[in-house]
């Protein structure tokens, strides 16, 4: 409705807005006009979230919140499922069927690949060494001396074996 | 009358101090900041006037910021009417339309619907003794008494919907905020624009005061973070009975969240944001990134996968933080 707005929504276009104020213009943007997370743990936490998306008076479903998500063409929303690890989860029938929209998904679940286009994925390896021991050094709130960086990488050498190895 | 050419002058100037060029259209206005003033017109009263910095189903004519602003406040004897668009006379929305209230609850309804109401702030220029109705004496002698029962009309206006508001907000506490300056402004008359400083002082005091200060915190707590319970129409049948006074309205409208009854609206879950201590992955960020902003005829799905604790969900929070963000520009 506004058409001088500064939004783009077929390049899946950041939207902006500003403020003027003394210290200035405040911008503030996003790229997705609207974010829903969905824990996709299991079919009941799924349709337990989901329910929610649709607003309005409108009864609580997930066939009207789907829906609803599926009339917003032209728009940039985000729909998370995070931890769809069940493998006898049947995603797809929570996509919103229409050619508009994002969905991220994190899974365990290799096969889930098969949902995306070509390359729109990311295996998520663990961290590298470099990562690894920086984030341990941090979080131990040790100092980054040569003494300190070498215990790090062999304690997460051996922490990284041990997880493997019990997996 | 007052003198009209100092004081649009210093209009003029007033609004390109603050970056906006005073002759842009209004309509092109902060767009993403919706704002609106009201006037009359001056041939037919019955007729008032929204003047928006969005569109709307109602049409208007063609109007520069300070064309709206000086058509807003266009009191009637004290300043001149404006023509706007094809010769249209505009008035102030004055006497019916002070406290915007009803307007800002009608306009918000027409553009975010079925979304929550977050919070309806409203700023008043003073209480009944600040419009400055001195009677009897001096003042009413220089000045005509229809003048009196106008500036009467509007500060009795404001008051009254500002109890409408707190009636109708009632059941909803924390929602609705006024606030305007309650002591000292008496001495101050609408025809002495000049003597802001005054104005300021009085407005300094007011917001010294503990219960000012308090509910100024707590305004601006409920603007940043609006805890949404009730969409407008949902607000109720309250019957309106007047029309309306303040001059300043703030509605924080939120994300569209299903309502169901006051007590007990399921919430929509947010995403949470990744841990504070996340770093590295910058490839895959990238990715991402570049991934949701081709352009694509199709829905987008993107799939991190991994061990489990390999960090998917975090990588997920940390990308859905970064794509929003805010920057100050000089």
């Amino acid at each position: 409705m506004r058409s001088n707005s500064l939004k783009n929504p077929k390049a899946n276009g950041i939207s902006i807005s500003w403020i003027t104020s003394n210290s200035g213009l405040l911008i503030s943007f996003s790229s997705f006009s609207d974010i829903f997370y969905v824990d996709a743990t299991n079919e009941e936490t799924i349709q337990a979230d989901l329910e929610t998306v649709v607003p309005g008076k409108a009864k609580q479903s997930v066939d009207a919140s789907l829906r609803w998500l599926a009339s917003l063409s032209g728009t940039s929303w985000l729909l998370v499922f995070d931890n769809a690890d069940n493998v006898d989860l049947r995603l797809k029938k929570y996509f919103p069927s229409c050619s508009s929209g994002n969905i991220l998904i994190t899974t365990r679940n290799r096969e889930l690949r098969h949902y995306t286009a070509e390359d729109a994925d990311a295996d998520v390896k663990g961290m590298d060494l470099e990562d690894a021991k920086k984030l341990l050094l941090v979080q131990a709130r040790a100092k980054r001396s040569d003494e300190n960086i070498t215990l790090a990488e062999a304690i997460v050498k051996v922490v990284t074996y041990t997880v493997l190895f019990n997996r | 009358m007052i003198r009209n050419h100092r004081y649009w002058n210093e209009m003029r100037l007033q609004v390109a101090e603050r970056k906006c060029i005073s002759w842009s259209k209004f309509i092109q206005f902060l767009h993403i900041c919706f704002s609106f003033v009201c006037a009359k017109n001056a041939h037919n009263m019955n007729i008032s006037m929204v003047f928006r910095s969005y569109e709307s189903h109602e049409t208007h004519p063609e109007c520069k910021i300070w064309e709206a602003a000086r058509a807003t406040s266009a009191a009637p004897t004290f300043f001149k009417r404006i023509e706007i668009g094809r010769a249209q006379p505009f008035i102030d929305g004055g006497v019916g339309r002070n406290n915007p209230s009803w307007v800002v609850l009608d306009e918000a309804n027409t553009l975010f619907g079925a979304r929550p109401i977050g919070c309806l702030v409203s700023i008043g220029t003073g209480q009944l003794e600040a419009v400055g109705i001195r009677r009897p004496g001096l003042f009413q002698q220089i000045v005509p008494t229809d003048v009196v029962d106008v500036l009467r009309a509007i500060a009795t206006d404001c008051e009254e919907t500002h109890e409408h508001m707190l009636r109708l907000f009632a059941q909803l506490p924390k929602t609705y905020f006024r606030l305007n300056v309650e002591q000292g402004m008496q001495g101050i008359k609408l025809s002495e624009w000049e003597r802001l400083s005054k104005v300021e002082a009085h407005t300094a005091q007011y917001l010294r005061r503990k219960e000012v200060d308090e509910k100024v915190v707590l305004v601006g707590k409920t603007i940043t973070v609006p805890k949404a319970r009730l969409t407008i129409e949902q607000l109720g049948t309250y019957k309106r009975t007047s029309l309306y006074s303040v001059e300043c309205l703030i509605v924080a409208p939120v994300s569209p969240r299903p309502p169901e009854s006051i007590e007990d609206i399921p919430e929509r879950k947010l995403c949470p944001p990744p841990v504070a201590s996340f770093l590295g992955r910058k490839d895959i960020l990238d990715k991402m990134r570049t991934y949701f902003d081709a352009e694509s005829a199709s829905q987008r799905i993107f799939v991190l996968h991994g061990l489990g604790g390999a960090g998917k969900s975090q990588l997920a929070f940390k990308f859905i933080e970064e794509s929003k963000g805010k920057r100050y520009i000089d």
